[in-house]
């Protein structure tokens, strides 16, 4: 088992009037290349969750085990659990804090020994897989870059250091809708060519149709549903009930379902456009045609 | 009305206009009244830096900004103009600063001197209004990320503003969340006017007028159902379409009399193919 979270619990500022139990005894297992999405309604507890798989939180109860090493170990074997590790905050500013893009992008390879052309290489290679000019933003500020820039420039710092695990927080929050397409595409491609595990943090269902295989959704800290994508978003009723509203492509295809046509639930509008022409305008010509 | 006129604008207090790109290059357009306006570009395409503008918290290098008619570089006018603007920022840490929830969401009404009752009544009003009222005692950096968000939109209700100006404030709500800001500000499209900057297409279907911003200018502008028939060549703004349109464009090519009008909703998709005939 690559990652293992076994009965953790969490609570916010335990014994205090102001304790909040964020997590109440989770437990999951990812493979390696696998690529899960973990949902739920806002305050559920995910960004708890995934802080937890790098070991920037330590389970209170319970415990996380990453590649056969406990996070509560520390010291050498935590850092190399971060390295292989690596978490992308849901917002960017949270982790910044260099002068300059390059720095920013170049502080994790650095720290592990990258240095000279491959440390800029390494820079060059991760600004361009989520969009960014290297040239033109190398040197400028992170703190001057509009909020998809810093996005992206949050993202490459991780990516720069080769993870064998990304844990991303919202990750397509404030990118454009090309740029959303751009980097769920270089994931996946990420995915195929290093093997690639990936843990998504997402509102977004139409991100998860389009880069997850697995779902996770947790409702006031507990899991609720881990399964397949497909049985998921089979099922309209029971993403609902777990604060998921269905992409308006859902809404048609089960409209449609619910009209007797036998529409798979689809993931993109090019699946969708095929099943319709094929089962509910079959047989039916356009005008066009028979004038 | 909010009206933009050949603005320009660039970062840097002492760069001339000659060394540096302009970040917005001849910006005219306006937000009415009660008006429900759709921003939407690509990243860097200038959006937050034309938020800002719409209470001067930038001012233009060329070309001016006026609100109900007072110009955002006269100071004497600038308190008046924020009284009428409610911004709520693209990242809420930018905006929450007070201890606690509750406080935060008093902020605004205080600076415009009500009376402590009124004051009350506004902020559990805007609380209950984002759904985070049980949470008015809460340390805003204690909570989740798309809690932040509904406080930072309650702070800027509790101001009852004539023009409102969101900078991406659904992006990190939960699709409930979304849902209910969406339906709020459709609530609210009778009093307020509404300037929604987001990347999520979807959301510009509600608006009464759709704007796309690319590389500094007004690139195209009208009806939603107008905007969107250009089809795939969207993709040049770094936008693309609402999922539901391109489904129905996709279809419309190979069965020309399937709509009258471009359907934009799931409703109005299916209707259409099952009364297709
Ligand atoms: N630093 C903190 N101190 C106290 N409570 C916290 C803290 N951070 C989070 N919480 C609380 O813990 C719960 C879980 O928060 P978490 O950030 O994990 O939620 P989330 O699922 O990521 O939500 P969102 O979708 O809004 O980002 C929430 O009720 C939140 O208010
Ligand atoms: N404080 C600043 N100093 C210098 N340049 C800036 C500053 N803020 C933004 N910029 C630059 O101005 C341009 C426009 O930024 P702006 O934030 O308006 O874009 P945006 O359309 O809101 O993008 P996004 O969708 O990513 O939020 C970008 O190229 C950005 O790098
Ligand atoms: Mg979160
Ligand atoms: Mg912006």
């Amino acid at each position: 088992m690559f990652i293992l979270v076994e009965n953790v619990s969490f609570t916010y500022l335990p014994n205090t009037p102001f304790a909040v139990q964020a997590l109440c005894n989770v437990s999951f297992a990812v493979e390696r290349g696998e690529s899960v999405a973990i949902l739920g309604r806002t305050g559920c507890g995910k960004s708890t969750l995934v802080q937890h798989l790098n070991g920037l939180l330590i389970p209170q109860e319970g415990r996380v085990v990453v590649d056969g090493v406990d996070t509560r170990v520390r010291g050498a074997a935590l850092r190399e659990v971060r390295r292989k590790v690596g978490l992308v905050f849901q917002y960017p500013e949270d982790q910044m804090f260099e002068e300059s893009v390059f720095r920013e992008v170049a502080f994790a390879p650095r720290n592990m020994g990258v240095e000279g052309e491959e440390l800029e290489n390494r820079v060059r290679w991760a600004m361009t897989v989520v969009g960014l000019d290297y040239d033109a933003l190398k040197d400028k500020s992170p703190f001057e870059l509009s909020g998809g820039q810093m996005r992206r420039v949050a993202i490459a710092s991780i990516l720069s250091m080769k993870p064998e695990v990304l844990v991303l927080d919202e990750p397509t929050a404030g990118l454009d809708p090309q740029g959303r397409t751009m980097l769920l595409g270089k994931l996946w491609e990420l995915r195929k060519q290093w093997g690639l595990t990936i843990i998504l943090v997402s509102h977004n269902v139409e991100d998860v149709a389009r880069i997850a295989e697995r779902v996770v959704v947790l409702d006031k800290g507990k899991i609720v549903f881990d399964g397949s994508v497909r049985e998921f978003f089979a099922d309209e009723e029971r993403m609902r009930q777990c604060g998921i509203i269905p992409s308006p492509l859902l809404q048609a295809a089960f409209l449609l379902r619910r009209k007797g046509f036998a529409i798979h639930p689809p993931l993109a509008p090019f699946d969708f456009y095929l099943e319709i022409k094929e089962k509910v305008l079959a047989g039916k010509r356009p005008c066009s045609v028979e004038m | 009305m909010i009206s933009f006129e050949d603005v320009h604008f660039w970062y840097g207090e002492r760069e001339s206009e000659s060394k540096v790109t302009p970040v917005l290059q001849g910006i005219s357009c306006v937000l009415r009244e009660k008006e429900f306006v759709v921003l939407l570009g690509r990243n860097g395409s200038g959006k937050s830096t034309l938020a800002k503008h719409c209470n001067g918290l930038l001012l233009p290098k060329k070309g001016a900004v006026l609100v109900d008619g007072m110009d955002t570089r006269d100071t004497s006018v600038l308190w008046e103009i924020r009284k009428r603007v409610g911004l709520v920022f693209q990242n809420p840490d930018n905006q929450l600063v007070a201890t606690t929830v509750e406080e935060d969401v008093a902020f605004g009404p205080e600076n415009l001197g009500l009376p402590p009752a009124e004051i009350r009544k506004r902020v559990d009003e805007a609380l209950e209004k984002v759904g985070m009222i049980e949470y008015k005692k809460r340390e805003p950096h204690t909570l989740s990320g798309g809690q932040k968000q509904r406080v930072a939109v309650a702070g800027v209700l509790a101001m009852r503003p004539k023009y409102l100006v969101l900078d991406e404030a659904t992006a990190m709500l939960d699709p409930e969340g979304r849902a209910e800001l969406l339906q709020l500000l459709q609530e609210l499209r009778d009093e307020v006017g509404i300037l929604h900057i987001t990347h999520n297409v979807e959301e510009a279907l509600l608006a009464d007028r759709v704007l796309v911003i690319d590389g500094g200018r007004i690139v195209a502008e009208g009806h939603p159902r107008e905007v969107f028939l250009v089809g795939r060549a969207i993709e040049q703004w770094g936008l693309e379409l609402p999922q539901i349109v391109d489904v129905a464009l996709l279809l419309w090519k190979d069965y020309p009399d399937l709509f009258k009008v471009l359907p934009l909703s799931p409703h109005e998709l299916v209707d259409a193919l099952c009364s297709y005939s």
